[in-house]
């Protein structure tokens, strides 16, 4: 009877292994695909590119004012698409990010995904920020990030 | 009950005490983490709470099961941990264009130079080492029963 035990506990270990490697990222991505083509996104594009004149020069203010007092941190458009930071799917974060002029968009959206939930009561996402910085990112990145997320 | 007295007995409950606590600190600072993103996440949780198990089930009640479980969770741990910490660096090396340092050169950088700054940590917020610690709290525990009476009582003259 004892000598079963250790071979029972091998077959755990690698089964435990064998679900290790597998991992999960491909299969998200694969199932997450199609929903990006569903994300709205792309008709943000329309929106940028009417403004009217006064918003226009308000923006160009706007943007002027934020290179001034913090270097080019400038965040996207207010009128930017914007993706539920607590909701959206991957692809529908990587094609908010890719919109918003992000490099590495698709990894920013997995570790966005990977650090959920974000407290709807901080408009700043301060716990997103913070995990994200943890990537060393160039200037501005984290800024446009969430620039183009909303909360829920 | 302990599995014997004098000197040994004392050592032997010193490392299990050792070996229980390496394994709550692990689950402690997997908590911390909010290291349960996923299956893979959470796997060190199991083989932290078997180890605390296992500890527990030695030192309580040794005996010839508990000791050769105890052995063999210490093999599966140290493959966890061994997984674990490669996982930690893949984590590293997909961050590694990220970095604002590598950014634009992160691509076009030698694979040994890519893997070698994520093993060192270089980029990426992964800890490589880390799951070392349920290796260690698995070799502790195993240390522990090393010449149990327990085991050899029921093995015979």
């Amino acid at each position: 009877m004892h000598r079963f035990i250790p071979l029972a506990a091998i077959a755990v270990a690698l089964t435990i292994a064998a679900g290790a490697c597998s991992g999960d990222d491909d299969g998200d991505a694969a199932t997450e695909t199609p929903a990006a083509t569903a994300s709205g996104v792309t008709a943000t594009a329309a929106t940028q590119s009417s403004p009217t004149a006064a918003a226009t020069a308000a923006a160009t203010q706007t943007a002027t004012a934020q290179k001034t007092a913090a270097g080019p941190t400038a965040s996207p458009p207010a009128s930017a698409g914007k993706v539920s930071a607590n909701n959206a799917t991957r692809a529908e974060l990587q094609a908010a990010f890719e919109a918003a002029g992000i490099s590495g968009a698709a990894q920013w959206a997995r570790e966005v995904v990977e650090y959920r939930p974000y407290p709807e009561n901080d408009p700043n996402m301060a716990k997103l920020r913070q995990e994200l910085a943890k990537y060393n990112p160039g200037t501005g990145v984290v800024d446009k990030i969430i620039a183009a997320l909303s909360l829920p | 009950m302990m599995g014997g007295t004098g000197e040994a007995a004392t050592l032997r409950r010193l490392l299990l005490g050792l070996a229980l606590l390496a394994s709550l600190g692990t689950l402690a600072e997997l908590a911390l983490e909010r290291h349960y993103d996923g299956m893979d996440q959470r796997i060190p949780w199991l083989i932290a709470i078997a180890l605390a198990l296992a500890a527990v089930a030695v030192a309580v009640r040794p005996a010839r099961a508990s000791i050769a479980a105890a052995r063999v969770l210490t093999a599966v741990a140290l493959i966890g941990s061994a997984i674990g910490i490669f996982k930690h660096i893949e984590e590293n090396h997909a961050a590694g264009s990220l970095d604002y340092r590598y950014a634009e050169t992160w691509e076009s950088r030698s694979a040994a130079d890519q893997w070698f700054k994520a093993a060192t940590k270089a980029v990426g917020p992964a800890p490589v080492l880390a799951p070392g610690a349920l290796a260690f709290a698995a070799l502790v525990l195993a240390a522990a029963t090393v010449q149990h009476p327990a085991a050899r009582a029921s093995e015979g003259p």
